[in-house]
């Protein structure tokens, strides 16, 4: 199948090859749809992605295009490559995770979406290390969250967990 | 890679940690360690409501019916892990387990029935205490208790090594359950060697009504030498042989009875069940050898069997069969692997639904079909070629490699006035002549009697 464009909720288009888009679920299952309606020679096939932002589309796109490329490598290398690509593609995700919360909060939606599994254990993993080993107010301050519960229900909670803090 | 038309700014819109949908949070949530998750339970109520409700798909506390009269309650060491739970016991050991005590004690009120579904790795078992301290207080003489133990938790609870007598914390568990625990089922693989059941753990679960032990390991796990199980008010008993060695069962007032893939035979007194007083209403056998031979098995036992399925390869004693068959009025369901040389003259008139399996076209014996059309309460009928127990490959292949050579007229059945469905398989079973008359039959019985129920 030739390349087709992914068309952000901000109009912005993005070319890629329908293998790297597959990497997406929702838009592989897209894919399989206008496949079946069009057949395969249908001109250049346009996918408006609504929920995700220009930006936002672009890093995800980034993965799917590094991940594929990862894919290709691991494919090709001999056994004895596999330790050294695999350090390549922990290297490259930890600098690739580098974002802001805000970042990662749109990242995660999209991934979530877009059904890209390997990007959204990355943003939920990235998420849960926000919180590992953070107070509650500490939680609070990093997600922009506020206090919404009573002293009382704060003091019930309390009580409750006390089996699991002792 | 990216070809912009336009080059839209990032519209900043304002999410944060509560706007994300609920199965992205728990799964956000689900790596985290235990302190983290009652932590997060403290930073908003969003959260501290997610945290004890239950995810849409079973887990921690799945299949929850929202009357809150019944409940499901799943301990694992992980807060969502539910049924997959076990397929991935050995990877996952996380920390995240989440204490049902808060949960058990928000409902409790109006609870009647609880189901446990208890695994939990040794790394967590002082945590059960909690959970039967919880247990116990919100239990009461009303409510309906099930256990369901898996694997490792088995045998953390049921078994210690060979001339090891059980620890403090196993004696606790099942004594906290005297009298309240009504259905056990039990499940384990675990193959560690030298390890033996504790019977005497059992014993005091002088209320239960339902077990179900199933063992995916060697024998050598499970031994049991010489013990009496005295359950006095057990209904359902299922067991499979691995379960136990030289064990007497002594389940007086049990009425439905599943035993699976028991190997040996009873008279080489492998198990002993004591049916004394036991009128079975349904009874599901599988791979069993000469079960009716024994002496637990009178035929007075079956007298009021609705349901019977047998699905042996091996002998089954078809005398005491077709001796106890005509007099089992009540039965209903009759699901029977047909054996070379079998031919049953004469069936209760009460069955209402009939399978025979062959496991080969060869045994087809169409003199069968007049003590078939002499149940006038027959509403399901299946004849089918084929063999549905387990570690049967080759009598699968059998199955397949038949030739068409099955046939039978089978219009007379146009009489069975109640008869709905009628199953035969696979079609390359049968011959064309019979296949033609199948067809034949279908048109007659739906023009004549307006059923449209029929498969073919």
């Amino acid at each position: 199948m030739p390349d087709i464009v992914l068309r952000s909720n901000d109009g912005a288009d993005h070319k890629i090859s329908a293998s790297t888009a597959r990497l997406s679920r929702t838009v592989a299952s897209l894919l399989q749809d206008l496949e079946a309606s069009k057949g395969e020679d249908a001109e250049l096939l346009i996918v408006p992605i609504p929920n995700v932002c220009n930006c936002t589309l672009k890093k995800v796109l980034d993965f799917c295009e590094q991940q594929r490329a990862f894919d290709d490598l691991v494919r090709a290398s001999p056994a004895a490559q596999q330790p050294e690509v695999t350090r390549k593609t922990q290297a490259w995700r930890e600098t690739y995770m580098k974002v802001s919360t805000d970042e990662l909060y749109h990242l995660v939606m999209a991934a979530h979406y877009l059904d890209v599994p390997g990007l959204l254990g990355l943003c939920t993993d990235a998420m849960a290390d926000h919180i590992r080993g953070k107070s509650p107010s500490q939680v609070r301050a990093c997600f922009g969250l506020k206090p919404n519960l009573s002293p009382e229900e704060e003091d019930d909670i309390r009580r409750s967990n006390l089996w699991a803090l002792s | 890679m990216s070809q912009q038309r336009s080059r839209g700014k990032h519209k900043a819109v304002p999410i944060t940690l509560e706007c994300l949908p609920d199965d992205l949070l728990f799964q956000i949530i689900k790596p985290l360690d235990l302190q983290d998750k009652v932590g997060l339970q403290h930073v908003s109520r969003k959260l501290y409501d997610l945290l004890l409700r239950p995810p849409p798909e079973e887990g921690l506390w799945g299949e929850i019916k929202l009357s809150g009269e019944d409940i499901t309650l799943y301990a694992t060491t992980r807060p969502w892990g539910g049924r997959r739970f076990l397929e991935d016991w050995e990877e996952e050991r996380d920390e995240g387990f989440m204490h049902p005590r808060v949960w058990l004690v928000k409902r409790a009120p109006h609870m009647t029935r609880i189901s446990c579904y208890i695994a939990i790795s040794e790394e967590k078992f002082y945590m059960l205490s909690g959970l039967l301290a919880e247990l116990s207080r919100v239990i009461t003489p009303a409510t309906e208790l099930s256990i369901q133990l898996i694997e490792r938790c088995t045998m953390e609870l049921l078994y210690c090594e060979a001339g090891k007598q059980p620890d403090k914390g196993m004696i606790d568990f099942w004594h906290t359950l005297s009298g309240r625990l009504t259905v056990l089922e039990i499940d384990t693989s675990d193959n560690t060697p030298n390890l033996q059941l504790q019977p005497q753990l059992l014993r005091q679960l002088t209320a239960l009504t339902a077990l179900t032990f199933h063992a995916g390991g060697g024998p050598d796990v499970n031994v049991l030498v010489n013990n009496t199980l005295h359950l006095p008010q057990l209904r359902t008993l299922s067991i499979d042989n691995y379960w136990a060695k030289d064990l007497v069962l002594d389940c007086p007032k049990v009425t439905d009875l599943m035993l699976d893939y028991w190997g040996g035979t009873l008279e080489e007194d492998v198990v002993h069940l004591v049916f004394l007083q036991a009128r079975l209403e349904r009874f599901h056998v599988r791979q069993s050898e000469n079960f009716m031979m024994h002496a637990g098995f009178p035929v007075a036992n079956f007298l009021d069997v609705v349901s019977l399925s047998i699905a042996c390869l091996e002998d089954v004693g078809e005398e005491e069969l077709f001796t106890a068959l005509p007099l089992m009025k009540k039965l209903q369901t009759l699901d029977l692997v047909v054996h070379q040389g079998w031919l049953l003259r004469s069936l209760p008139q009460s069955l209402c639904e009939v399978t025979l399996v062959y496991t080969t076209a060869a045994r087809w014996d169409e003199r069968i079909v007049p003590a078939l059309q002499q149940l006038p309460e027959l509403e399901c009928l299946k004849i089918l070629i084929r063999w549905s127990g387990e570690d049967t490959d080759s009598e699968d292949s059998d199955a397949e490699e038949t030739p068409a050579t099955l046939s039978c007229d089978l219009r007379p059945f146009t009489a069975l006035r109640k008869l709905r469905t009628f199953q035969v398989g696979p079609r390359g079973a049968w011959a064309p002549s019979s296949l033609r008359a199948l067809g034949e039959l279908q048109d007659e019985l739906v023009r004549s009697s307006g059923k449209r129920h029929w498969k073919f």
